[in-house]
């Protein structure tokens, strides 16, 4: 034990700046649902002509995020029946570049930044989604609910806030959030 | 002529399935997130959702934590024993299941890129336990019976080693090591696409080192004559273990649409450290050279949106080369060397068919068969005493086949949103046997937001090899009469994870084995001896981890694994007792801290509790095996697109000893405290 401690001690020592841990096939689901689901949830009377997906990074996790737009592009080349999707990253700090966007796309984050991000998209009425599931109880949108299965997991509440549609294909192989206050 | 109809029907089965290729179409919703549930499946990212017992390793952490191959990395989770054998082999132990007096003690399956790694000889696949970490994208470990599964020679665990063939991430990367002992390791791996659609994968590299263990005069036979004129040889080097490596692998991978190419060539050499004798060799240059191929060609195709298929062919060989220098004792105290020359050779061909249908709801189907035959080649089995040959020149009879038939299927359900349930049937027949068996695997899951309940139960055999059934050396008077091996295993899981920082695991497994073979020692001081099938054994335990991740900066992991495990002595008095030469208790942890987003620290902790020896060896004095603790630490750095990583293992060099065939010692010593570098660039 005292040799564990030294262990841990010694580690303690140093203090700094971190990345997040990203799990590259996670990065892949999102890379080839995401565009497909934004574009489910849009009215047959609205048709888009273009999907701008804006993936929000901490500065350290500026590769995973440049990884997940390239995934993106790679993908969706030729764009989904004429529409042409497109990726691109800000870090945080520069969220108003986004407001062009068609959706957000957040990569982890403190609680704060998470936040101000669903609030943005709420003002701006963008698609939200979270690399953690946790991020839906912020008010974002859209996650990946992991388990036996892989499901869409969807904030409903948030979605009306933001007047956001969610398509109805989209809600019946989701997993719904209900905020701890509803359980 | 049956090896060339087997050829023919091979091509003629993928020429069909390249006719049955279908384009997959653009699917909806639900199938792209069935596609994606396959993906995170492959990927073990659901882990807690498989009713298995299973723990996944992954690269980036093994680095980090200064991990240099494989068996290193094996002795990170719970239920596992590492260690070593008197003349070097590499022994993974899973849940106590060992054999400490017998040279075919392997009861877990290694499977490589889905390649099961197996010898129809001994079953073994030591030989692999070295393959470096650069080499790994990820291990995962089934822990308990998984033949329903994994087929043959997962009797009590399978260990599955995913590397970078295949992997999406283009570009090359080249690596390379110093270390202690003149440790040093080169290799590369690339990842090129061409404007046709064909991926190539390629990787190699190769790692020497020059081990010595230092040992005292114990280790060297007081008194050894020269076997033609009886004069006293001196023992005129060092008396320090040899265990030098050379070790080289190629591999490659070639894919276009459906199909693809999977091929790796491995040698391993290594010295026999203690000899098999548990006494040092005069002549330090004997070694063990070990070299397999595998070779593999798959179709995989989508026969409509539910329904896909694969049909594999493929090789493997194995070939053995092992030079010995033994002792034989013919008046007491008083040993003349001889010379063992034990040689084999062994191809296997085989081809296999898997189907996937996802067509009806809640329920995900596979079911495939497949045919392996395996030849033996060449034996050799030379031992002699001053040049006159005592036993040999054959090691098996000639002609010796196995031909092993199987078909399997498997249902994975949702029962409800809560419960999910697995069945999964295997059935094995062996041309050699003239017999078949089956396996069986049951498993439920109960789903709940912040904890998991998992039950598994599982039933496994494991034929007799080779060595076992059919070695001159062993069975004189033709075929051994043993039958296989079987377990049942039973498995209760808790997972409670109430946060994203904090999870818990808890197992709860019980095992019962019959028939187990094991070496048949009457007269515990003969190297001649037997196998035979002897009585049931039973195995319970608990393994419990703990993870902890306040913040992205940090990991902590814990794990302690307790199990009590029967054995019953091979000597005459069969005596049932606790398994010898395995801890009871063992704890684990590692913990990684990034100190920057490119730096990390990382310590790993075994502490490997104390280890009775075997009881029925009464002829010398034996002592239990202490515990010990090994502490590793390493700093790792990126640099732009190149890493280093330095590191200590074995910081406070604990003196770890292990226990061996004949107990003669008190146990074989292991190297003490090492450093390494590492180093790896990307291009």
């Amino acid at each position: 034990m005292r040799r564990l401690t030294f262990g841990i001690l010694f580690a303690g020592l140093t203090t700094g700046l971190w990345a997040y841990s990203y799990h590259e096939t996670i990065l892949d689901v999102f890379a080839r649902v995401l565009p497909k689901i934004i574009l489910s949830n849009q009215p047959s009377e609205l048709p888009l002509e273009q999907i701008r997906i804006c993936i929000l990074h901490e500065t350290g996790d500026g590769l995973s995020a440049e990884y997940l737009s390239h995934r993106i592009d790679t993908l969706y080349t030729k764009g989904i029946r004429g529409v042409e999707i497109t990726a691109y990253r800000q870090r945080y700090e520069e969220i108003a570049s986004c407001r062009d966007a068609t959706a957000l796309m957040l990569m982890q984050t403190d609680e704060a930044r998470l936040a101000e991000a669903a609030k943005f998209a709420r003002s701006h009425h963008l698609f939200s989604a979270a690399y953690r599931p946790s991020a839906l109880s912020h008010g974002i949108i859209f996650s990946l609910d992991i388990g036996s299965r892989v499901r869409p997991y969807i904030n409903v509440a948030a979605a009306k806030e933001s007047r956001v549609p969610i398509g109805s294909a989209l809600l019946q192989i989701s997993r719904i959030y209900r905020p701890e206050s509803e359980q | 002529m049956h090896l060339l109809h087997f050829r023919f029907s091979l091509l003629c089965a993928l020429c069909a399935a390249a006719w049955l290729h279908a384009d997959s179409t653009d699917n909806d919703l639900e199938g792209l997130f069935e596609e994606s549930s396959s993906e995170i499946a492959r990927s073990r990212l659901n882990v807690d959702y498989t009713p298995s017992v299973l723990s996944v390793l992954h690269h980036e952490d093994l680095q980090r934590l200064g991990v240099t191959d494989l068996f290193d990395a094996l002795g990170l989770l719970p239920g596992i024993e590492t260690s070593i054998t008197q003349n070097n082999h590499k022994k993974v132990t899973m849940r106590r299941q060992n054999l400490p007096n017998s040279h075919s003690y392997q009861k877990v399956k290694l499977v490589v890129d889905g390649i099961g790694i197996d010898t129809a000889m001994y079953g073994n696949s030591d030989y692999y336990m070295n393959l470096p970490v650069s080499l790994i994208k990820r291990i995962e470990v089934l822990r308990g019976p998984g033949s329903s599964l994994y087929g043959t020679g997962a009797f009590n665990g399978v260990i599955s080693v995913t590397t970078w063939m295949g992997d999406s991430a283009k570009g090359t990367r080249v690596f390379g090591g110093l270390g202690s002992e003149t440790y040093s390791l080169g290799g590369l791996r690339t990842h090129q696409e061409f404007s046709d659609g064909t991926g190539l994968w390629l990787d190699g590299y190769w790692q020497a080192d020059n081990e010595r263990i230092e040992v005292d005069r114990s280790y060297v036979h007081p008194h050894i004559l020269d076997p033609l004129t009886f004069a006293p040889i001196t023992f005129d080097r060092e008396t320090e273990a040899i265990g030098d490596t050379d070790d080289v692998s190629v591999g490659m991978k070639l894919r276009k649409g459906g199909f693809s190419f999977d091929a790796r060539y491995k040698e391993n050499k290594e010295g026999n450290l203690y000899g098999w004798d548990e006494a040092l060799e005069l002549t330090p240059d004997k070694r063990r050279d070990e070299r397999y191929l595998f070779a593999r060609l798959e179709y995989a195709w989508e026969m409509g949106h539910d329904l896909s298929a694969k049909l594999r062919g493929g090789m493997q060989q194995y070939r053995l080369h092992n030079t010995a220098e033994m002792f034989e004792e013919p008046v007491q105290h008083f040993f003349v060397p001889t010379d063992l020359l034990l040689a084999e050779k062994e191809t296997t061909y085989y081809t296999e068919f898997d189907v996937n249908y996802e067509g009806v709801k809640g329920h995900h189907i596979t079911g495939g068969a497949s045919f392996h035959s395996t030849r033996l080649t060449d034996s050799m089995f030379d031992y002699r005493l001053g040049g006159t040959l005592l036993f040999g020149p054959e090691l098996f009879p000639d002609g010796l086949q196995r031909d092993v038939t199987s078909f399997y299927a498997n249902d994975s359900v949702g029962l409800t949103p809560d419960i999910d349930v697995l069945a999964s049937l295997r059935y094995d027949y062996y041309s050699d046997h003239q017999k078949g068996y089956p396996s069986l695997q049951l498993g439920a899951i109960y789903k709940q937001p912040d904890w998991r309940l998992k039950f598994n139960y599982a039933h496994a055999y494991k034929v007799p090899n080779w060595v076992e059934l059919y070695a001159r050396i062993y069975n004189p008077d033709g075929r051994n009469p043993l039958v296989a091996e079987t377990s049942d295993g039973l498995d209760l899981i808790l997972i409670y994870q109430p946060d994203n920082r904090n999870r818990v695991k808890l197992n709860a497994y019980y095992a019962r084995l019959h028939d187990v073979i094991d070496a048949n020692d009457e007269d515990a001081t003969s190297s001649i001896y037997s196998y035979v099938n002897l009585g049931s054994r039973n195995s319970y335990g608990l393994e419990a981890e703990y993870d902890y991740t306040p913040d992205p900066s940090q990991q902590l992991h814990l794990n302690l694994s307790y199990s009590r495990s029967t054995y019953i002595s091979p000597d005459e008095g069969h005596l049932k007792t606790e398994v010898p030469d395995t801890a009871k208790l063992m704890i684990k942890g590692h913990y990684l801290y990034y100190f920057t987003a490119s730096g990390s620290i990382g310590t790993t902790v075994r502490y490997i509790g104390h280890r009775k020896r075997q009881e029925y060896v009464r002829l010398w004095s034996v002592k239990p095996l202490g515990s010990y603790t090994l502490v590793d630490f390493t700093l790792a750095y990126d640099f732009g697109d190149t890493r280093i990583e330095a590191g200590i293992k074995n910081l406070f060099d604990d003196y770890v000893r292990y226990g061996s065939f004949y107990s003669f010692h008190d146990g074989i010593p292991d190297s003490g405290r090492q450093w390494f570098i590492r180093l790896e660039h990307r291009f």
